[in-house]
């Protein structure tokens, strides 16, 4: 009996193992498809900070990767709303005063709104992106006169995604 | 003695009937419920994995997307500064209305008006740029059907050699843009013979036969406008879309201080008619002979969208971030449709699903049209950076 008992112990510990490994695989491709969205969101808002002028105030120096941040009527943050069963991609981009909604629908329609706050992301991924502009930035103790740092951080909003799905990513420009 | 020999049997004997049906009961009841933990995990594994291959398609295809509208407007001056690009991506807008749906059918169908089209216009780096004239070294009008090429900066080619060599570069069928020096006006023709040489004046020049540009009239602006170098009525001539709608871009008489390409559009657009359950995603590389393997990108799009940002002033204050219908782009208020030359980054909104499937163990159904299938959508945003390079 004592056998019997101990193959059983074992088969279960064995069978139990296996299972959480499938799980945790499913933890881990969903993490990763997660962090492949927040790289290509990273990597957009890159572009969509580089498309100013050297002179223009969207891209002046300020923000911070850790708190939202206002300067004026200017943002260092947006968000970004995607669905997975509705088909929607909706991206809310920080305008001078309000808010900039793009929502592309599945039916073919593009709505472009402006609002005064950004739109709340029940129900879809939603992602969180805060940018920091530097002005000289230094690298390895070197003073890199002239041009500016942009960085940008990617959360993703749903918390029970583990790891925390977050990726930076930097570039330089005048 | 008897004893001893009870005590042997017993410990050579193997499980009792009662031990063997305990350990089967207790080993089915164990791997009853451990089959039905993967049996429960496999649906999920398989969302999992169909979403990933989505995933994967549309960043593949956002890369290559990045890669050609980095570099619109390449090669247009090679050697020769330039203080403007006229034209780098040419956008396709089908505008849905508020409330709409661009599909239909049971089970719906994707029509063609669900996806936009972009052109990235490149000019080939094998041909080099050249100065167009009439052959007299006067300006040409490109509503004549005749135009003669000659090297940056010279009355004609050097040698007859030369000019062969570079009127081998002319294939009937080719795009040719015409631009203006300082970048102000541009127009497009179709060669409808390969290109030849002729001597004028002593002048050898490559020659170019093509089809002919017409006026068109903006009748959105009052009074209306009408401009030249357009080809509005015959849409096989301008394939790309530069010249197909009226804008106050467009020019008709270039001169041997401007410029003729030679250019290699890239085109990406979806087609719904190879297969309507099956939208795909295209690239077409003009010139280049492509098997439709070749030129597909991602199958199962389902939505393509193609915004643009547009170039007010040195300090932008357009709140409209992105507009995504060109017959309305704007300049600091001013209407300006289809002014292609103030596109200053593109946003590309895709929208890929995975392959509808009638499997009764696949129970997902999505909630806006109860389809078989999952959604994956992901937008970028890139800039055509020869199009920014004065501001």
């Amino acid at each position: 009996m004592a056998e019997l008992l101990i193959a059983v112990a074992v088969m279960t510990i064995g069978l139990s193992a296996m299972a959480g490994l499938v799980a945790q695989s499913l933890k881990g491709t969903e993490s990763a498809r997660y962090m492949a969205l927040a790289t290509t969101l990273a990597s957009e808002k890159l572009e969509d900070l580089n498309r100013w002028t050297a002179v223009d105030p969207h891209v002046a120096t300020g923000g911070s990767l850790t708190t939202d941040t206002t300067v004026g009527t200017l943002r260092y943050y947006d968000d970004i709303d995607l669905s997975n069963t509705t088909g929607q991609v909706s991206e809310t981009v920080a305008v001078t005063g309000g808010y900039s909604t793009v929502v592309h629908m599945a039916t073919g329609e593009v709505d472009n709104n402006n609002n005064t706050a950004a739109p709340s992301g029940v129900g879809v991924v939603a992602f969180h992106r805060r940018w920091l502009i530097e002005a000289n930035p230094v690298v390895n103790s070197i003073t890199m006169t002239g041009i500016r740092r942009v960085t940008v951080i990617v959360t993703l909003n749903n918390t029970s995604i583990r790891p925390v799905v977050t990726y930076q990513m930097s570039t330089v420009r005048p | 003695m008897r004893t001893e020999r009870v005590a042997n049997r017993k410990r050579q004997s193997g499980f009792t009937l009662v031990e063997l049906l305990l350990a089967t009961a207790i080993f089915t009841i164990i791997a009853g419920a451990t089959l039905s933990l993967f049996a429960q995990h496999q649906p999920i594994f398989n969302q999992q994995q169909n979403l990933a291959e989505v995933n994967i398609a549309l960043r593949n295809a956002v890369a290559q997307m990045q890669l050609d509208i980095a570099n619109a407007g390449a090669n247009f001056y090679t050697g020769v500064n330039i203080p403007n690009y006229p034209v780098g991506v040419v956008v396709s807008n089908n505008v849905i209305a508020s409330g709409g749906d661009c599909r239909s059918g049971t089970p719906l169908l994707y029509g063609a008006n669900c996806f936009d089209s972009i052109s990235i216009i490149t000019a080939d780096e094998a041909t080099p740029p050249t100065n167009p004239s009439n052959g007299s070294g006067a300006s040409v009008a490109m509503s004549t059907t005749t135009l003669y090429l000659s090297p940056p900066g010279s009355a004609g080619y050097a040698t007859a050699a030369a000019a062969t060599a570079a009127a081998a570069h002319y294939l009937s069928g080719d795009q040719i843009l015409l631009v203006k020096q300082d970048g102000s006006q541009y127009s497009t023709v179709k060669l409808t013979a390969a290109g030849s040489t002729q001597t004028i004046s002593g002048n050898i020049l490559v020659k170019l036969v093509h089809t002919a540009t017409t006026s068109c009239t903006d009748t959105t602006v009052t009074p209306n406008v009408t401009y030249t170098g357009c080809n509005t009525t015959a849409s096989g001539n301008d394939p790309y879309g530069m010249t197909t709608h009226a804008n106050t871009m467009l020019g008709e008489t270039y001169s041997q201080t401007d410029f003729a390409l030679r250019i290699t559009p890239v085109q990406y657009a979806v087609d719904v008619t190879t297969d309507s359950s099956n939208p795909t995603l295209t690239r077409t590389v003009a010139g280049l002979s492509q098997t439709t393997a070749q030129k597909t990108l991602a199958t199962q799009i389902i939505g393509m969208k193609i915004g643009v940002s547009l170039f007010n002033s040195t300090t932008d204050t357009d709140t409209t971030i992105y507009n995504f219908d060109a017959s309305s782009y704007t300049n600091n208020g001013v209407a300006a449709g289809y002014n292609y030359t103030l596109v200053r980054s593109v946003m590309v909104s895709l929208i890929g699903r995975t392959t509808p499937t009638n499997s009764p163990a696949y129970v997902f159904r999505n909630t806006f049209d109860n389809g078989a299938y999952e959604i994956q959508g992901v937008s970028v945003v890139i800039n055509p950076r020869n199009m920014s390079m004065t501001d």
